[in-house]
């Protein structure tokens, strides 16, 4: 099942229990919507709670739950006060809240967020649309527009937060790769460093040697002592082998030819 | 007779260049391992004619910059040269590098080397 069927399986079944069981809390005691409210979000701090790590298809499912329930409520509240004869100024409040409110959290998967912010739009002009004329005529003159319009705005929000996000992202992964650059820089300053002593070694070993200078025996012992040093950045070298993923290609290669292209490809990037 | 002074704190590299240099220039070599040698060697040091200074002498070991500033706090009076296997952008290097004093840079063939002292040296 893909990861987006499956959060929103979980966020059904859980608008479900939660749903029924704070309805059926609210049904029993006689208490009012707050009482609702306040059940769901006991039950959904509970499974914050005892779940220490939530997935991304569970946190999903947390926040469409409690944002249908939330949607539930004030699509039946705004009924009710119109039903009931009452002229309510803040009708579909809680729709333009919760536009606002995930514009501004902008939570994972984005979405998600978007179609909880299409919700905010569309459920206030259905029920505005749907309405007979007695309980069109308790609702303001101004809906649905104003909370199509707010459902834009918070659209237009969300949008520039998860550009920002991206950008920041981008601007760390950037940084990061800046890091790691200057890191393998320092490592080949040290391997240099480390080759540079035993060569010059090597060198003038030769030289000498070519000139007469030195015995071989001489020679073979500053050689040994030079090979010596080489062999110990060898094994330094040797103990990170086994994290090079090799390819099925990697059969026989270039040396020179392999290290000049992975460094044609470590130049740092431009930071504008 | 005249002298020079080899500072590296490879062994292999110090009796190395001593022998080269004694022998194709006919000088005498003061190869030593690290400052506070320069220091116990301070009036042979000073009668050397030219000196040759690896920079990194190992870790928390003065290094061949500190030897730089000794011998100029002591008005040694004959050529300096830094010999050293680090990259420009080290910041020893760059150290070496604001002290205007030329640096040498290793693997260097020892015909250039012996040619550059000799160059000094006359």
């Amino acid at each position: 099942m893909r990861s987006s069927t499956k959060t929103l399986v979980y966020a059904y079944l859980a608008t479900l229990v939660v749903g029924t069981v704070g309805w059926s809390i609210a049904s029993l005691t006689g208490l009012g919507h707050w009482y609702f409210a306040l059940a769901v979000m006991s039950a959904l701090a509970l499974l914050v709670t005892f779940r220490k790590e939530l997935s991304p298809a569970v946190s999903t499912a947390i926040f469409l739950s409690s944002t249908a329930v939330i949607m539930a409520c004030v699509s039946w509240q705004t009924y009710l006060v119109a039903a009931a004869g009452r002229w309510s100024a803040v009708a579909f409040a809680g729709y333009k809240l919760t536009a606002l409110a995930v514009a501004f959290v902008a939570p994972v998967p984005v979405w998600g967020a978007y179609l909880v912010i299409a919700l905010c739009a569309l459920n206030p002009t259905v029920q505005t649309l749907l309405a007979s004329s007695e309980i069109r005529a308790n609702y303001p003159q101004s809906e649905p527009w104003v909370s199509i319009v707010y459902a834009m705005v918070a659209f237009f929000v969300l949008r520039h937060r998860l550009r920002e996000n991206e950008l920041a992202r981008k601007v760390s992964a950037l940084e990061g790769e800046r890091r790691t650059i200057e890191h393998v820089a320092q490592i080949f300053l040290g391997l240099r460093d480390l080759t540079n002593t035993p060569l010059q070694s090597i060198t003038t070993t030769a030289w000498l040697l070519k000139r007469g200078h030195v015995t071989p025996t001489e020679a073979a012992e500053h050689l040994d002592s030079a090979l010596v040093q080489l062999r110990e950045l060898s094994e330094i070298l040797k103990t990170y082998e086994h994290e090079v993923d090799y390819r099925p290609t990697d059969h026989a290669f270039d040396a020179v030819k392999f290290l000049q292209e992975k460094l044609a490809h470590m130049k740092p990037p431009k930071s504008d | 007779m005249t002298c020079i002074m080899f500072v590296d704190d490879c062994d292999d590299l110090r009796s190395l260049f001593r022998r080269a240099f004694e022998r194709e220039l006919g000088i005498e070599v003061l190869a030593l391992r690290s400052l506070s040698e320069v220091k116990k060697h301070e009036k042979e040091v000073l009668n050397c004619s030219a000196a040759i200074l690896d920079i990194n002498l190992g870790a928390g070991e003065p290094s061949g910059v500190d030897i730089h500033d000794w011998l100029k706090a002591q008005a040694y009076k004959g050529s300096i040269f830094f010999f050293t296997g680090h990259g420009k952008e080290s910041p020893m290097v760059q150290k070496a590098a604001k002290t205007q004093v030329p640096i040498l840079e290793k693997p260097m063939a020892p015909a250039d080397l012996i040619s550059i002292i000799k160059g000094s040296l006359s």
